[in-house]
């Protein structure tokens, strides 16, 4: 039987800024479904979402005309926080979501806020546990989890009211390759239980085999709806997506190196007095875009820091003896662009008071290359994320110091996006070699050349092009296939 | 029997030794009788800042305990140095500020071991009003997450050549707190959205999933602490 669970019909919403977020919206979800939303950055997809978890009216402020009916009942007819009994959300950040700093309590949360009796709620928390198998976990602090645990966490938060909708958004932007996957099977779960869910996302790959309806957003609108079967990579292609099956992936870059080579060699990484990696040794070349790969939590950061001269370090690299040193040669990017940017407008943020023509030149050039060259009198820190991590990454670039390390330069981004960063980053290399630290295995293939696998045993180094498979296999944890 | 097994449970659900509302409550009154306290009575209310500490949070007494003896032990030079000029004297009256607020910094540290939910439960069972409840939790909750933003920002000056130096303070300062504040916001928007969606804002009478009362040692250290506060107004009058 068809059943309509939630039906949203919006014509006009706006925030307060009188431009339309979202325009002609007619969708239909049925009870079970699975839902992804997808299009590039800006499209409407977080808005429709906020629409429908009830975030707007209730915190974003907006002048919506329409309506969207749960259960046949508007939902502005429901009281204050009583959609929390039908839908569970899961939001982009893991971390910064939880409002609880232990496991068993953020369970625990939804439960404690809508009354449940508490017996009833001692016995759902159980079950979320053992669902979601969080029992090792259920006293530890969220900040010793790792992204995917935190998200299973979330998720487990949904479970506790047996909620009919479960909304992501983009839930994978910070979650490796390996955690993504156990989202999946999650998720697999999820719909198996007779969920409804509903995800907007960029990343595809692990979405394709369980949803049913793929909504295509584009200009503040659905532009179209495509059933599993429709999904091919003509459409993918067409439309501007993000890949469907992360196995077809080729390695695009050859290794080339055009200069010497810098040597790092002995290096340990160590988080306090734990040493989690032993014996680091490789070589990056000018030309050369060497990716570090590794499960969470294997200290990839940790090692981008110590390279840097952020952290100290035994072992020896050859663009430094010391940390001060290592700092002035190597310009590191960091994870979360907002706490690399100091100055008052986009332009001053990369010019730095530098004003010869050449370097003018570079800077305008990288601006309009990266589509911020509008907004170059902008203060940078009311940029779009995605706008703040392509100004921290040009700005890195303009640099040109001895050696460029960027970690995640593309996560939570959309096709397009990621495929402009991959060719300013392949640009960048011509003038320094470049580490990249990623979960994002479409940039990996675009522009990377070698691959350092860190592994606590054993780490090696392979070229990208001809490599696919045993990277693939690494990052899954299986022994190498072939 | 089953009731008693469940009842058990429910006991088990409480994690750390002290109501929360206890702590507060000495911190509360350490705050204010610092103030008049001279420095036997310092020392007392640095006692039981730092075996709260130590009950609470189960960590290494090493570091807090080497902590207070140095900066004790620095305090008399200290004096002697201020002596000679103004901006000696202006630098030690600032760290005895600091030294003389350690009993109170100790039971902060204390306080942020518990879980937001710990801390809105005690509150709700005294009756405190939700959004005291929230506002304070999510304070201590989001403590260490600012320690951390604050170790990130400054790794990220540092690698733009912008070192942050006490010689150049307003920069410095300008520095760390303008993507603190973008953060924060960032932050906040997060966390409100989360509860939120979880149902904060439904009303009916909210369950408590810990149950933190007030047990024995509550009673005994709020009464220790009423009469090492009347003694001291005593001395006083």
């Amino acid at each position: 039987m068809d059943q309509t669970l939630i039906d949203v019909n919006i014509k006009r919403f706006q925030y307060n800024d009188n431009e339309d977020c979202l325009r002609d919206i007619s969708l239909q979800i049925k009870k079970g479904e699975f839902i992804v939303i997808t299009g590039l950055s800006g499209c409407g997809k977080s808005t429709l979402i906020r629409i429908i978890n009830g975030l707007i009216p209730e915190f974003y402020d907006g002048i919506v005309i329409g309506d969207v009916k749960f259960k046949g009942r508007s939902i502005s007819q429901y009281k204050k926080g009583e959609l929390a009994k039908y839908m569970g959300n899961v939001f982009q950040d893991p971390k910064d979501q939880f409002f609880s700093t232990q496991v068993e309590d953020e369970i625990a949360l939804v439960g404690e806020n809508l009354g449940m009796n508490r017996s009833t709620l001692f016995e759902r928390v159980e079950k979320a546990i053992e669902v979601l198998d969080l029992k090792d976990l259920r006293d530890k602090s969220v900040f010793e989890l790792s992204g995917g645990e935190k998200q299973r966490v979330a998720i487990a938060s949904s479970l506790v009211y047996d909620t009919d909708v479960i909304i992501f958004d983009e839930p994978s932007a910070s979650l490796d390759y390996v955690s993504t996957l156990s989202l999946k099977s999650i998720l697999k779960q999820l719909k198996e239980m007779g969920k409804t869910i509903i995800i907007a996302e960029h990343r595809l790959f692990y979405l394709t085999d369980l949803c049913d309806r793929l909504i295509y957003m584009k200009d503040k609108t659905i532009e179209g709806i495509y059933n599993k079967d429709m999904l091919t990579d003509e459409l993918r292609k067409k439309l501007d997506l993000r890949c469907f099956k992360e196995e077809e992936l080729k390695g695009q870059c050859i290794y080339n190196k055009t200069g010497s080579e810098l040597e790092s060699k002995g290096i340990d990484i160590k988080v306090k007095d734990r040493i989690l990696s032993k014996d680091i040794n490789f070589t990056v070349a000018k030309g050369e875009i060497m990716a570090i790969l590794g499960k969470n939590g294997v200290g990839k950061t940790t090692l981008s820091k110590q390279l840097a001269g952020l952290l100290n370090m035994n072992g020896f690299t050859s663009w430094g003896k010391n940390k001060r040193e290592r700092i002035k040669n190597v310009y590191y990017v960091m994870q979360d662009a907002d706490s690399q940017i100091f100055y008052d407008t986009v332009e001053n943020e990369i010019l730095v008071g530098n004003l010869h023509k050449p370097y003018l030149e570079k800077v305008k050039y990288l601006l309009k290359k990266v589509d911020l060259w509008d907004k170059r009198l902008n203060h940078p820190q009311e940029l779009s994320s995605g706008e703040k991590q392509r100004l921290t990454v040009i700005t890195a670039i303009v640099q040109a110091r001895k050696l460029l390390i960027l970690d995640e330069p593309t996560a939570g981004l959309d096709y397009r996006r990621m495929n402009q960063m991959a060719e300013i980053i392949r640009e960048a290399a011509e003038v320094m070699p470049i580490i990249l630290v990623t979960h994002d295995m479409e940039l990996l293939f675009k522009c990377a050349s070698t691959a350092f696998l860190l592994d606590c045993n054993s780490n090696r180094k392979i070229h990208v092009k001809g490599g696919e498979k045993e990277i693939l296999s690494f990052l899954r944890g299986k022994k190498q296939e072939y | 029997m089953d009731e008693l097994v469940k009842n058990e449970e429910l006991k088990a659900k409480r994690i750390h030794f002290f109501n929360p509302l206890t702590i507060l409550f000495m911190m509360i009154g350490i705050s204010i009788m610092l103030i008049f306290a001279n420095q036997v009575q310092y020392y007392i209310f640095l006692i039981i800042g730092f075996v709260t500490y130590i009950i609470t949070t189960k960590e290494n007494i090493i570091k807090p305990l080497s902590l207070i003896i140095v900066v004790n032990c620095l305090l008399y030079p200290l004096h002697a140095l201020a002596l000679n000029s103004i901006w000696a004297g202006s630098i030690f009256l600032m760290f005895l500020i600091f030294v003389k607020l350690i009993p109170v910094f100790l039971l902060v540290k204390a306080l942020m071991d518990y879980s937001p939910s710990e801390l809105t439960s005690s509150f709700r069972r005294v009756g405190i009003h939700e959004n005291i409840s929230i506002t304070v939790a999510i304070f201590f909750r989001y403590l260490p997450e600012f320690k951390h933003q604050i170790q990130e920002v400054k790794q990220g000056a540092k690698i733009r050549g912008l070192s942050m130096s006490p010689f150049h303070i307003k920069r410095s300062f300008e520095q760390l707190v303008v993507p603190l504040i973008y953060k924060g916001l960032q932050i906040s928007d997060t966390v409100t959205c989360s509860i939120i969606t979880k149902g904060v804002e439904y009303p009916t009478q909210k369950t408590n999933y810990r149950d933190i009362c007030f047990l024995a040692q509550d009673y005994i250290c709020i009464s220790i602490m009423l009469i090492i506060m009347g003694g001291i107004v005593w001395t006083k009058l």
